[in-house]
């Protein structure tokens, strides 16, 4: 999905395993739109929009945000060596200051 | 045990992510042989990692005005520039027929290791750096990035040989946050390169000589020198246009 990255907030957030910069777009204390990019490593390929589908209208809250991320991890199996959902929530608390 | 061994020798950058998955295809539908494959690119070339944004990763209009193709992996990892003095690696093999080990930290460890014993036969003395850096003296001269289907592992990366590194930092963005974490002074310290831990400018038959060496001694193997298989040039040719592509490519 190509956005316009100039409309988001953008959160930077390095994990172990990698750099992690987060495009994010909120809305009432909510996550209205999220794109997860970096340079870290996540299989399957494809769990990063599955991740980013489980946040949409969920509040802007670390344990929430955290907890939803670990529950994608469980159901898809995810492996993101180095980094774990909690970086990932990070970066998006990052974003949250910008 | 026997791999198979190509050098393609210079080949499009756009060509070579086709081939890369093309042989990965072909061996998850055990088609292929186990293989390492060696090339070079015939254009300066920016390699963003698949889950890269290529406008926040790159300097694009730098690599407009500078001819510097942007490529994208179905790998990965971070951007890697490079121009047609590197020479740039494809592992594809059996993971389980090599008792590769299935954590994804082991298993560059395991593929990297061809690379140290390959760079042992040149005299320089390199060692793995989790999660999938290839160090000599500290610098960063190789990285490794992976796929995986069913037994079949990719990995594929560069060797360092001669780095234009001015050129790489006009190219790359590279955030401060990247480097300040490691506690070091600036991004370009924490790279190397052969030519530069050599003393001197290494022939490039004699460095694949090591890493084909390297390898066999690693592995336990054995090369057949060989080239792709008509199947693997037939899905190169389809998966061209993706990798060719600005809908691949600007994905992000």
């Amino acid at each position: 999905m190509k956005i316009d990255i100039s409309s988001y907030q953008q959160g930077l957030y390095k994990s172990a395993g990698g750099l992690i910069r987060v495009f994010l777009k909120e809305r009432d204390g909510k996550i209205d739109d999220i794109l997860f990019t970096g340079d870290f490593f996540i299989f399957p390929e494809d769990s990063l929009n599955i991740m980013a589908k489980s946040l949409k209208n969920v509040a802007l809250n670390k344990k929430i945000i955290t907890d939803t991320l670990k529950e994608v991890y469980l159901k898809e199996n995810v492996d993101s060596p180095g980094t774990t959902p909690e970086d990932f929530t990070n970066a998006v608390m990052v974003a949250t200051l910008r | 045990m026997k791999w198979r061994y190509i050098d393609i020798g210079l080949i499009d950058p756009y060509e070579a992510m086709a081939v890369h998955e093309a042989m990965f295809i072909s061996h998850t539908e055990q088609k292929s042989p186990d293989t390492l494959y060696l090339e070079r690119y015939t254009s300066k070339s920016v390699f963003l990692g698949y889950h890269q944004c290529a406008e926040a990763e790159l300097n694009l209009n730098y690599c407009r005005e500078n001819d510097v193709k942007v490529v994208r992996r179905s790998t990965g990892g971070g951007a890697g520039y490079m121009d047609s003095k590197q020479l740039n690696y494809e592992v594809v093999v059996d993971r389980k027929m090599h008792n590769i080990p299935s954590d994804f930290v082991a298993s560059y460890e395991r593929i990297m290791d061809g690379f140290i014993e390959a760079l042992k036969y040149l005299g320089l003395d390199a060692e793995f750096k989790p999660i999938n850096d290839l160090i000599v003296n500290g610098g960063k001269i190789s990285g490794g990035c992976m796929a995986r289907r069913n037994a079949t592992l990719l990995q594929h990366g560069s060797l360092l040989v001669d780095f234009d590194m001015e050129t790489a930092f006009k190219v790359l963005n590279v955030p401060t946050i990247k480097y300040e974490s490691k506690g070091l002074k600036s991004a370009k310290s924490r790279v190397s390169w052969i030519n530069k831990e050599l003393g001197y400018d290494v022939d490039p038959d004699e460095l694949k000589a090591a890493i084909r060496k390297g390898f066999e001694k690693s592995f336990g193997i054995e090369f057949v020198y060989s080239g792709l298989i008509p199947y693997e040039e037939e899905l190169v040719q389809e998966l061209l246009p993706k990798y060719r592509s600005t809908e691949f490519i600007y994905r992000l």
